[in-house]
């Protein structure tokens, strides 16, 4: 049931803004209820790079001591994310109205 | 806890890791090492105990496994080719059914594309002993005599079709001739496919295991 929810989570992240590992790990855990692990996370990175859907740069920036490597969405990741995006919702509606018919 | 004991397991984690992804190319080994530190070094500077953060990433071999197995995967899916991808599908099989499936199928097509390519050496050779053998009509009794049963069967049918590799031939007509030969081609061609399809179809739907694939639980908000 939850197949594709850490990559339809993890490209809406990378997709508001390029972030490094340890803040989407926040973001997923804190904002979106997941409870995910690093052992879990970087993997899966590692594949959405492989495959194409997000890229990743290191940098230094002021606030950090030492650089940090920023993931951001590519064109087919956001192609990828409308559609994971499409299924949720339509699973969502659908269940939804399961969970609702003695209701009505 | 000073700053010995905090670094000593990290160290220790990090070799093994580095170790683990021995298989990968040097950049991606190094890229990976280079962001589990830099993850370890943040929360560890955020007060958390290192026991904790490592817990996080699991057994280093684990951690490793599922960078190693992804790249070996997409190595196979991007190069194409029969036989690094019989290689990844040989490797998967153990821990995935569709692997396993795939390289069942596989072998059946890989024996299909053998036999008739060791029919085509051995008609070169032998051209009576390779063929298709009829004993028509089909509902009368058929005239084969059984031979020994081969060590390696190279023939399919039995009694009245005979057809592949048979010593001594059957005594009853063969109706190919030499038109075997783009048969037996075509066998190997389709089986060439099929052998490839199945690959290609398994590593396409092979799923990584459970340690790998994301596990999730979702909490409400509070």
């Amino acid at each position: 049931m939850y197949k594709g929810v850490a990559e339809l989570a993890l490209l809406s992240v990378v997709k508001e803004s390029e972030e490094y590992g340890l803040r989407i790990l926040e973001l997923l855990r804190d904002e979106a209820g997941l409870e995910i692990a690093e052992g879990t996370l970087y993997p899966l990175l590692y594949r959405l790079e492989k495959q194409g859907s997000i890229r990743s740069e290191w940098r230094i920036l002021d606030e950090a001591s030492h650089p940090r490597k920023y993931y951001a969405i590519t064109a087919q990741g956001k192609a990828e994310l409308k559609a994971y995006l499409d299924d949720w919702q339509t699973m969502t509606v659908t269940f939804n109205r399961f969970l609702n018919r003695g209701n009505k | 806890m000073n700053a010995r004991q905090k670094d000593e397991p990290i160290s220790a984690w990090l070799n093994n890791l580095e170790q683990a992804l021995g298989s990968l190319p040097a950049d991606d080994s190094l890229d990976i090492l280079a962001e589990a530190k830099e993850h370890i070094d943040e929360r560890v500077g955020m007060g958390i105990s290192p026991f904790e953060v490592l817990a996080g990433f699991g057994s280093a071999h684990a951690y490793a496994q599922g960078f190693v197995d992804e790249y070996l995967l997409t190595r196979a899916r991007s190069s194409r080719r029969t036989i690094p991808m019989l290689r990844t599908v040989i490797r998967f099989a153990q821990r995935s059914v569709v692997a396993a499936f795939g390289l069942i199928c596989a072998t059946i097509s890989g024996f299909f594309g053998l036999w008739s390519l060791v029919c085509i050496a051995i008609k070169i050779f032998r051209p009576d002993l390779v063929g298709l053998w009829l004993d028509l009509p089909l509902s009368e009794q058929h005239r084969y005599v059984h031979s020994q049963r081969d060590f390696v069967p190279l023939s399919f049918g039995h009694d009245h079709i005979v057809f592949g590799f048979q010593n001594p031939p059957p005594q009853f007509p063969e109706h190919l001739g030499m038109w075997i030969y783009p048969c037996l081609a075509g066998i190997a061609f389709l089986s060439y496919f099929a052998l490839r399809a199945s690959l290609l179809a398994a590593l396409k739907r092979i799923q990584l295991p459970a340690g790998f694939r994301p596990c999730l639980k979702v909490f409400p908000k509070p």
